[in-house]
């Protein structure tokens, strides 16, 4: 008797399990914004594409590299990728940070240190700008914008329209 | 026979449609500049800026893609199988099984942020294995990324060159 008693109980349980283990990859989310920046960032480094992905509110705008992605799904299909290479050889250490808003809507403003190789040996060594807006939804704080700036005045110089007619080369 | 292709024909389109948007979006024009000093800034205000100036090797290979059309539905009713139009840079011609094991996760529509593992490809249909459930809820025109990773999160090629083992911020 008791056993039947406690067989609905596990049933629950385990179904709270599965729904939790297993459930919709952008349910994640995080409680705290600086939870929700950190968590991007490590499922960059993870590789974890559904990861990063259940961290990004569903009306995204990234701007990144003077380009928009105007909604999540071209970020995703355009520029995740490409970050998440990124994150693959280079690390981030964070320099300082900036946290405000208030009620659903968040800001973080983060300065990483960004070390690491590119693919050609060179050394990666700069300092990026980070920008994060954060939306609360459900309970759970998700990114909704996202810009990066660096300090890299040799790219800057790259990225200007005319410099690049004259044909400067890119930043080594 | 005569609806499948005008469904194939179309979503073909679909694909050119999207991939267009995406470049479209993107594309910064010299008349969006104003001279200021000695460089342009953008009509908009927005720099050249982020982390693009870096340039690394793929961590992952990466087929990317649409729903051009889903396939026929098993004895249960349940869909395992789809076929694909290759979208973007990162997109390759199919031979069978290149996916095999791969990891595939969707970028759009119902199913945003779902992870299948690719059981097996034709040169134009990709199946999914039935571990994580069927892509009942996938749709025509839905894009998504497949990358050689496997089911445990570790890439099947090895390693990055050069990756670091250090870990992101905050972890």
């Amino acid at each position: 008797m008791r056993a039947r008693a406690r067989r609905p109980g596990i049933a629950a349980a385990i179904a709270a399990a599965l729904f939790f283990c297993i459930g919709p990859a952008w349910s994640q989310g995080a409680r705290i914004p600086t939870d929700a920046v950190d968590a991007f960032h490590a499922a960059l480094k993870k590789k974890d594409t559904a990861a990063a992905l259940s961290l990004l509110d569903r009306d995204l705008v990234v701007f990144e590299f003077g380009v928009i992605d105007p909604t999540v799904q071209a970020y995703a299909f355009q520029h995740l990728p490409f970050d998440i290479d990124v994150a693959a050889v280079s690390k981030w250490d964070i320099e300082s940070r900036h946290v405000g808003g208030e009620g659903d809507i968040r800001w973080v403003l983060t300065s990483y240190h960004v070390t690491g190789r590119q693919a050609d040996g060179s050394p990666i060594d700069q300092v990026t700008l980070e920008t994060m807006i954060l939306k609360r939804s459900s309970g759970l704080f998700r990114i909704a914008h996202m810009h990066w700036s660096t300090n890299d005045a040799k790219f800057q110089a790259m990225a200007q329209p005319a410099a690049r007619a004259k044909g400067t080369p890119a930043p080594k | 026979m005569k609806q499948v292709f005008a469904g194939i024909a179309a979503s073909a389109g679909w694909a050119l449609m999207f991939a267009a948007s995406i470049a479209g979006a993107q594309l910064v024009s010299s008349a969006d500049y104003v001279s200021s000093g000695p460089a342009l800034l953008p009509r908009s205000g927005f720099m050249h800026v982020g982390h693009d100036n870096i340039v690394v090797d793929p961590s992952v290979r990466r087929f990317t893609g649409m729903v051009s059309a889903l396939g026929l539905p098993d004895a249960q009713g349940k869909l395992y199988t789809f076929k694909a139009s290759p979208v973007g840079p990162r997109s390759f011609k199919l031979s069978p099984d290149d996916l095999r094991g791969w990891r595939m996760t969707v970028l759009s529509g119902k199913r945003f942020g779902q992870v299948f593992t690719v059981s097996g490809n034709t040169e134009s249909e990709i199946t999914v294995k039935a571990d994580k459930g069927p892509v009942d809820g996938l749709d025509v025109r839905d894009v998504f990324i497949i990358e050689s990773v496997d089911a445990n999160g570790v890439s099947m090629f090895g390693p990055a060159v050069g990756a670091s083992p250090s870990i992101s911020p905050g972890t």
